[in-house]
């Protein structure tokens, strides 16, 4: 298991390659990557970040992942600080033996992160800035998955 | 006990965090939040709507009556947009 909280982007073929040489035996792996939405005149997006609860929620939320699913390896990187349209925001990447497992555990560690994950972001633009709301539908997907 | 404020919450009361000793009457989030209330302006204006805040006791999301000391950290923060 890996988590990285970081200002810094990275390189999606280095991560890819470095998840995929260390889950040589599993027969599946399931990514997800976002990125900053390329909205007209938007001219960043401020993701604020708790570091030190962002790395502890992130591990509770893999760990209650590798509970429901057999993931065999996962590999979470977020980031925070200022982000251009079009630049990386998150990877989520698992690894299991058969598809489903980890198709819906990247789907579960993204839903929770969304919401429970302490970053907050600000969208501005080039005459006013404005902090993006928590959506009730983000909320929904969330809850979807408790049992 | 050491106070972080992130997002809004921050800019409102124009700080990332502070130490404060609080007095002995404060022993859980919801005295904090009324006595931090009791320091100016700008707390009061932060948590005047206090359903929109959320916090952490020591990096862990926390209930409003859930008991704090001196030692512990305190995060208070909007509801989150991460992912």
């Amino acid at each position: 298991m890996y988590i990285d909280i970081r200002k810094e982007d990275f390189q999606i073929s280095q991560e890819l390659e470095k998840f995929e040489s260390s889950s040589k035996t599993d027969a599946a792996i399931s990514l997800f990557i976002g990125k900053v939405r390329a909205e007209e005149n938007l001219i960043s997006l401020n993701l604020d970040c708790y570091p030190d609860m962002a790395v502890r929620e992130i591990l509770n939320i893999a760990e209650n992942a590798k509970k429901k699913w057999q993931i065999h390896n996962l590999t979470v990187i977020h980031r925070f600080g200022e982000l251009l349209p079009g630049e990386n925001i998150v990877f989520v990447i698992t690894s299991s033996d058969h598809r489903t497992d980890c198709q819906e555990a990247t789907q579960y560690i993204m839903d929770y992160l969304k919401n429970n994950a302490p970053f907050w972001k600000k969208e501005v633009y080039k005459n006013r800035s404005m902090w993006v709301e928590q959506k009730q539908e983000d909320i929904e997907r969330m809850e979807r998955w408790e049992d | 006990m050491k106070i972080k404020y992130f997002a809004w919450v921050a800019e409102i009361i124009d700080k990332r965090e502070e130490e404060i000793k609080v007095p002995d009457h404060v022993t859980d989030v919801k005295s904090l939040i009324n006595f931090l209330c009791t320091m100016g302006e700008s707390y009061e204006a932060a948590f005047a709507n206090r359903k929109q805040i959320k916090f952490a006791i020591n990096q862990k999301l926390s209930r409003s009556n859930a008991k704090i000391t001196n030692n512990d950290e305190v995060a208070f923060f909007p509801p989150m947009t991460g992912g």
